[in-house]
C-alpha cells in the first residue's frame, strides 16, 4: 500500500466522490480501497482488448460498484464510456484477484501462482491441454498497444485472457468458449 | 530549469518504485515507465504525486493520461511550470 492512501491528493486521483464514500463508510477502507484498484485494473485490461484500445492511465473514468459479498467472492461492476463490466473478485489475506468480463461472467479458469512460475507457460499449458492443440506450436505475443495474443505458429488466435503480476503473485485468466 | 535537469530528477523520482532496473541505464525522453522500468501501475499515481511536489506544480487528469514515458513527464512538467 502507497504511504499515500489516505490522503486526498492521492484519493482524488485515483477514485471518485462515490467511491471515496464506500470507502470512508467501509468496515475496513484499506481493504475496499484495493478492491476498488483491483476492479479498476482488470475493467481496464478487458476494455483495452475489447476495443483493441492504444494504453491509458484514467483511473477515474473507471467507475466501480459492489453488488455482493459473501465468504467466497465479491461480485461488481465497473463503468467505463458506455461499457459495464461485469467483475467477480477473491479476497485472501495475501491477495485480492478480479476477473472482468463484457458477457457470461463465469465462463473462464483463472489461476494464481507464486511470482516465480512462468506464468505464460502456465497458461499455454492450460489452453493447450483445453482445447487439444499441441503446445509447442503456441505462444503469446504483444501487439503494437502491448496487448497479448495466442498464436498458433504464426496465426493469430480470437481467445480472451489476461495475464497479471503483482509483488509475490502471478495470475492467468482464460475465457472459455463452445467454439 | 534545463530539460537534462528536468529529465534527471524525473529518474531518481520513478527510481525507487523501478521493477526492471537495466530501464535506467540511458534513461531519455523515450525511456517507458511501464514497459522499460516496469513500475506498478498501482504506482504510478505515486510518481505523479512525487513530480507535483518536486516542480510544485498540479497535474490534472488529462496531463495525467499522457504521462507514460519519461519524454511526456518532461513535457508535461515544462508546460505546467510556464503557466
Amino acid at each position: 500500500m502507497s504511504n499515500n492512501w489516505n490522503t486526498s491528493r492521492y484519493l482524488n486521483k485515483l477514485y471518485t466522490t462515490a467511491e471515496q464514500k464506500y470507502i470512508s463508510e467501509a468496515q475496513d477502507p484499506q481493504l475496499i480501497l484495493q478492491l476498488f484498484w483491483s476492479l479498476k485494473e482488470a475493467a481496464y485490461k478487458a476494455h483495452q482488448r475489447r476495443l483493441d484500445l492504444p494504453r491509458s492511465y484514467n483511473p477515474l473514468e473507471f467507475s466501480c460498484e459492489i453488488i455482493s459479498e459473501d465468504n467466497s467472492e465479491t461480485t461488481g461492476s465497473v463503468f467505463i464510456g458506455n461499457s459495464v463490466y461485469h467483475t467477480i473478485s477473491i479476497i485472501t489475506k495475501q491477495y485480492i484477484h478480479s476477473v472482468a468480463s463484457f458477457d457470461n461472467p463465469s465462463n473462464f479458469i483463472s489461476k494464481i501462482f507464486d511470482a516465480e512460475i512462468d506464468i505464460k507457460q502456465e497458461l499455454l499449458l492450460a489452453y493447450s491441454k483445453i482445447t487439444q492443440q499441441e503446445f509447442q506450436l503456441l505462444s503469446v505475443q504483444k501487439n503494437a498497444e502491448q496487448i497479448p495474443f495466442f498464436y498458433r505458429n504464426k496465426t493469430k488466435l480470437h481467445v480472451d485472457f489476461s495475464l497479471s503480476h503483482h509483488g509475490k503473485f502471478s495470475a492467468f485468466v482464460l475465457a472459455l468458449t463452445n467454439s | 530549469m534545463t530539460e537534462i535537469t528536468i529529465l534527471e530528477k524525473i529518474k531518481a523520482i520513478v527510481t525507487p518504485y523501478v521493477q526492471r532496473k537495466e530501464g535506467l541505464e540511458n534513461f531519455n525522453d523515450s525511456t517507458d515507465f511501464l514497459t522499460d522500468l516496469k513500475i506498478n501501475s498501482a504506482n504510478l499515481v505515486d510518481v505523479i504525486l512525487d513530480v507535483e511536489d518536486e516542480f510544485n506544480i498540479e497535474i490534472d487528469n488529462t496531463s495525467m493520461d499522457g504521462m507514460l514515458t519519461a519524454g511526456d513527464a518532461k513535457r508535461i512538467i515544462l508546460n505546467k511550470m510556464n503557466n
